[in-house]
């Protein structure tokens, strides 16, 4: 009964520890959700690096063309999350910006964005095969400026965002208890009409849905790879159609997770959009991130 | 049988290229009627349609059957890329018409910030009618 005394308190320790390189979620591996809380975290910071480069429109017949836009956008992310129990957390993301090309930068504050999640289902070590559950909400305000009003269009220096507030719903299903990962999460992304020159504009309701898989070298090493698929709807402009204006981004990515200390890691993304399958008025980019995650 | 077979196919080719050339307008580019019939223009791109570079081109303005040149009192030229809801930058955009030709002008520095479908909104006051025209292009 002693041992047990000992013994227990050690067992939960490890059981937790391991969580934190076994449990997450399909978005927090390359998805638009940076920063995802493991059950026994209370608080987590997100600082991320990320650059994409290599930009080559895709237009609405699916054929490369010109982009005449920055030729590098670098992004500073940070984000914090708090945990209000096991099964729920929210988090806060706030980018900053720089746009390159050739010798000009500009910067900017990036739209800021809240994000919660609640664990239907959670995962178990004694059941590894019933995945963790969660449904999600969201919503990404727009403050920064986009194409709709770039003074400096002939650069788009100064585009760094949609233009548009965003609210979103969705699941995310992860199966994080064996050394095989694998999940799912299917995100409706609604954006909110907004005027500018006195045309109402109003981007059609889109869905992301993101496949992951992966694996478990050690506690401390995790690789991840999955598909992001967005679809979004025709625009309107004054409740009128614009005509071929949906659009399609097929996005894969890998990461790199490295678990430093029971509260710190390191993680490496690449990623490239517009990557696979029948792309429309999108844009092909490659990119690169490093991130450092401390949780409390 | 077959000489009388000749001849109506060299008429009915006559035919058909006697429409396209009713008037001064080329025959080899494609015009727009205005919205309103007000106008019929022709857009010939001299220079482009290129897209994160500067393009030039001439804009011919016809009355509502494509016969005759018009005068035309004021022009404006939009570039609309219609997929994605915006415009591009028009600073160094020039609108000049052609000294002794009437209804012809040159437009310079058309930027077109990415490559895609753009509508080319030509906006045109003649006789004090404002009537619009879009003209569609894609650049590569």
């Amino acid at each position: 009964m002693r041992r047990w005394r000992l013994v227990a308190p050690l067992l939960l320790g490890l059981l937790l520890g391991s969580s934190q390189a076994f449990a997450c979620a399909s978005c927090g591996s390359g998805g638009d959700d940076p920063l995802i809380l493991y059950p026994n975290e209370v608080d987590k910071i997100y600082i991320g690096f990320a650059r994409a480069t290599a930009f080559k429109n895709v237009d609405a017949n699916g054929r490369f063309s010109t982009s005449g836009g920055p030729t590098a956008k670098d992004t500073l992310t940070l984000a914090y999350g708090h945990g209000f129990s096991p099964r729920a957390f929210v988090t806060g993301t706030l980018p900053w910006l720089r746009n390159s090309r050739q010798e000009a930068t500009h910067t900017s504050l990036g739209d800021p964005s809240l994000a919660a999640r609640y664990a239907l289902v959670m995962a178990s070590m004694a059941e590894p095969l019933i995945p963790q559950v969660q449904i999600l909400a969201g919503y990404k305000q727009s403050m920064t400026h986009s194409i709709h009003d770039s003074v400096d269009l002939k650069t788009q220096l100064d585009v760094f965002g949609t233009g548009f507030s965003e609210a979103k719903l969705g699941v995310d299903v992860w199966f994080g208890q064996l050394d095989w990962l694998a999940g799912a999460a299917f995100h409706l992304i609604k954006p909110l009409p907004h005027s500018y020159d006195g045309v109402r504009y109003e981007p059609g309701l889109a869905s992301r849905s993101t496949v992951t898989a992966g694996y478990v070298f050690s506690t401390a090493c995790k690789t991840t790879f999955g598909a992001n698929l967005l679809a979004r709807g025709s625009l309107r402009g004054d409740d009128v159609v614009q005509a071929d204006s949906e659009q399609r981004n097929h996005s894969v990515f890998v990461t790199q997770d490295w678990l430093i200390s029971p509260v710190e890691s390191w993680r490496l993304s690449l990623s490239r959009q517009a990557a696979f399958g029948a792309n429309k008025n999108t844009a092909r980019s490659d990119g690169v991130s490093l991130a450092y995650l401390r949780s409390w | 049988m077959q000489t009388l077979l000749r001849l109506s196919l060299c008429v009915l080719l006559c035919q058909a290229c006697s429409t396209h050339n009713k008037a001064d307008a080329p025959a080899s580019t494609e015009g727009v009627a205005s919205k309103n019939s007000t106008f019929f223009v022709i857009m010939d791109w001299t220079t482009g349609p290129k897209s994160a570079a500067t393009s030039a081109a001439t804009l011919s303005f016809y009355d509502a059957n494509h016969h005759q040149p018009i005068s035309v009192d004021s022009v404006a030229v939009v570039p609309w890329m219609t997929t994605m809801g915006h415009g591009t930058s028009m600073k160094d955009q020039k609108i000049v018409p052609v000294a002794g030709q009437v209804g012809r002008f040159t437009i310079d520095g058309i930027y077109l910030i990415m490559g895609g479908p753009w509508d080319i909104r030509v906006t045109a006051k003649v006789n004090g009618n404002m009537d619009i025209a879009t003209v569609a292009v894609t650049a590569p």
